[in-house]
């Protein structure tokens, strides 16, 4: 890496079972600023493991997770939340009942304390909420209506700026392109690429070979719960990317 | 962005978001033209809202527990519990009218702790778990009462309360009002408002972005049992006694106003100015079909009929909005 990246998270020996499966062998994984890792595999090949174990969702049965060089004893969702790690989930990534701004501010809602009750800042959000998609380059319909009134692209944008807008250090995407069309997934690409131009690390899970090789700067591949491949970007080959997806052929760790 | 919706198409939209109100209007239209000096006395306007009042709190109590994606099958009872209780602790037990009241709510909200804990922790279907606290609340009814209606010497505050006015505005009413302004201040203005919402619009969603889902949905049981109790508590202040059976009719009115008003407000969605209206066109149809001299058997068949028409409307509405907001994305 360069030496202006820094070393946000860093999976030493972790593994992951659950009974009567190994779901991830232990494994080692490096994350750096302004990265995008790019994780390929198949169906049940441990992506969703260690998508997990980055973000806390499941504990690691062995090794140890360093984030920002402290080692972290108890890594929850709630400490690398805090930590600014955000996840973008494939499916329920945005309230459709909610406004575009409430789902950016859900959980997390700006206030004004009026006598004893914090009362919501509602023109605080709607300000500094459309400036942060307008940085993002996403552009809403409406930003008043319901979310599910959205398109794909547009309610991904979503669920991204709120990711950007908590997640100072590293943003998990688990598939976050699957459901969408042509457009709306080139747009989804163009906000990933702006959030590596933050300097933020970026994780991004995919099925799509051609996405990999347009996005990531490192990919790793999982298979059968072992990461069987780590390229960076100049030895990226979509060919022998499939045939390690599949196992046809083993390769070489960078 | 330019609205790329025909005019048909904003017409249909128009009157999904505000069919309830439309239904109102016409209701008000169709009794003030059959009896204009009757339905537009301040008498009988006053009557709409002081009967609307107990009913129209109950229905916000089911509200709370809709908002959040469960519904709360005992508020009939504990509205019946609470108006009975009261008057038991005031007449049997010479309790002051604070105190009774304190007590009644105390063991609404008890019941309503139970529900919520048995379905937001136990994972018990809402159907079973609050129809069955709904019946350990008529039982602890008939074990206070014996089945009978409870009267006597009250404190002279519940007749004010239950008869009195303030400005023309009965104290029932002015008691609905402040339950309005409350809760519609928790439910629209407030982060637990949106989180509310959030819950009962996707669950799991709420989840992952850290939201208690089981904690609110706990409370939201534990707020409906305390406003249904209110709810009865007012009922017999204005009938004067503690009547065994008083509450129990507000179920089904409570679900036709909660359902009624999803087309109000925030079409599809339950809210409380949505069951506001949803009580209100209860109200002034029962009104209209008595003054016009309709047998009480109408009033049945309105109540049922309005419930039928109020979800298929709900089905039809959100049925539209799909295909529409289908079609907006297609654009």
């Amino acid at each position: 890496m360069n030496s202006m990246t820094e070393l946000i998270l860093q999976l030493k020996n972790v593994s992951k079972k659950y009974v009567g499966l190994t779901a991830l062998h232990p494994s080692d994984l490096d994350l750096y600023s302004g990265e995008i890792l790019v994780i390929l595999g198949s169906n049940g090949a441990g992506k969703s493991t260690l998508l997990k174990l980055m973000c806390g969702a499941e504990s690691s049965d062995s090794g140890e997770v360093i984030f920002l060089g402290a080692q972290q004893k108890h890594w929850s969702v709630a400490t690398s939340r805090s930590l600014g790690v955000e996840v973008v989930h494939q499916e329920l990534a945005v309230v459709g009942e909610l406004n575009p701004i409430e789902n950016l501010y859900l959980g997390r809602e700006l206030v004004v304390h009026k006598r004893w009750w914090p009362f919501l800042a509602r023109r605080v959000m709607r300000k500094e909420g459309s400036d942060l998609l307008r940085s993002l380059g996403a552009q809403l319909s409406s930003l008043k209506g319901k979310t599910v009134e959205l398109s794909g692209g547009q309610r991904q944008a979503v669920a991204i700026a709120r990711a950007v807008g908590w997640g100072e250090k590293l943003i998990i995407l688990d598939e976050p392109t699957a459901a969408l069309g042509i457009a709306e997934t080139a747009e989804v690409e163009q906000m990933i690429r702006t959030l590596r131009g933050r300097g933020l690390a970026v994780v991004l899970v995919t099925h799509r070979l051609d996405q990999a090789k347009n996005l990531a700067d490192r990919v790793a591949v999982v298979r059968q719960g072992r990461i069987v491949g780590n390229f960076l970007k100049a030895d990226i080959e979509v060919g022998k990317l499939a045939i390690l997806i599949t196992g046809e052929e083993s390769a070489s760790v960078v | 962005m330019k609205s790329n919706l025909t005019f048909v198409e904003k017409g249909t939209r128009f009157l999904v978001n505000y069919s309830a109100l439309i239904v109102l209007a016409v209701l008000i239209v169709v009794f003030g033209t059959l009896s204009p000096s009757a339905f537009f006395s301040l008498n009988n306007l006053q009557n709409i809202f002081v009967q609307a009042s107990p009913g129209g709190v109950v229905a916000l109590a089911l509200t709370i527990t809709m908002i959040v994606g469960e519904f709360d099958l005992s508020v009939g009872y504990m509205a019946s519990l609470a108006g009975l209780l009261v008057f038991g602790f005031m007449v049997n037990h010479h309790d002051s009218f604070i105190l009774s009241v304190f007590y009644s709510l105390g063991a609404t909200s008890l019941l309503g702790l139970i529900s919520g804990l048995i379905v937001s922790r136990l994972k018990v279907n809402a159907f079973i778990g609050t129809l069955g606290i709904g019946f350990v609340a008529v039982g602890i009814v008939y074990s206070f009462s014996n089945g009978a209606l409870i009267t006597g010497k009250t404190p002279h505050i519940v007749d004010t309360l239950g008869l009195g006015s303030i400005i023309k505005i009965q104290n029932l009413t002015l008691l609905w009002i402040c339950c309005i302004a409350i809760l519609w201040v928790v439910t629209e203005r407030t982060p637990l408002g949106v989180h509310m919402r959030a819950i009962g619009g996707q669950a799991r969603a709420a989840e992952l972005v850290g939201l208690p889902v089981a904690k609110i949905r706990m409370w939201a049981f534990v707020c409906s049992a305390f406003l249904a109790g209110f709810g009865g508590i007012m009922l017999s202040m204005r009938l004067g006694s503690g009547q065994p059976n008083a509450g129990n009719g507000y179920l089904l009115d409570g679900f036709s106003a909660t359902f009624l008003g999803r087309g109000f407000y925030r079409a599809g969605e339950f809210s409380v100015p949505g069951t506001v209206v949803g009580a209100l066109i209860l109200q002034v149809g029962y009104n209209g079909l008595a003054i016009i001299g309709m047998p009480t058997a109408a009033k049945y068949y309105f109540s049922g009929g309005t419930l039928v028409v109020a979800l298929a409307l709900g089905t039809i509405a959100g049925s539209y909005h799909f295909k529409l907001n289908d079609r907006k994305r297609k654009k």
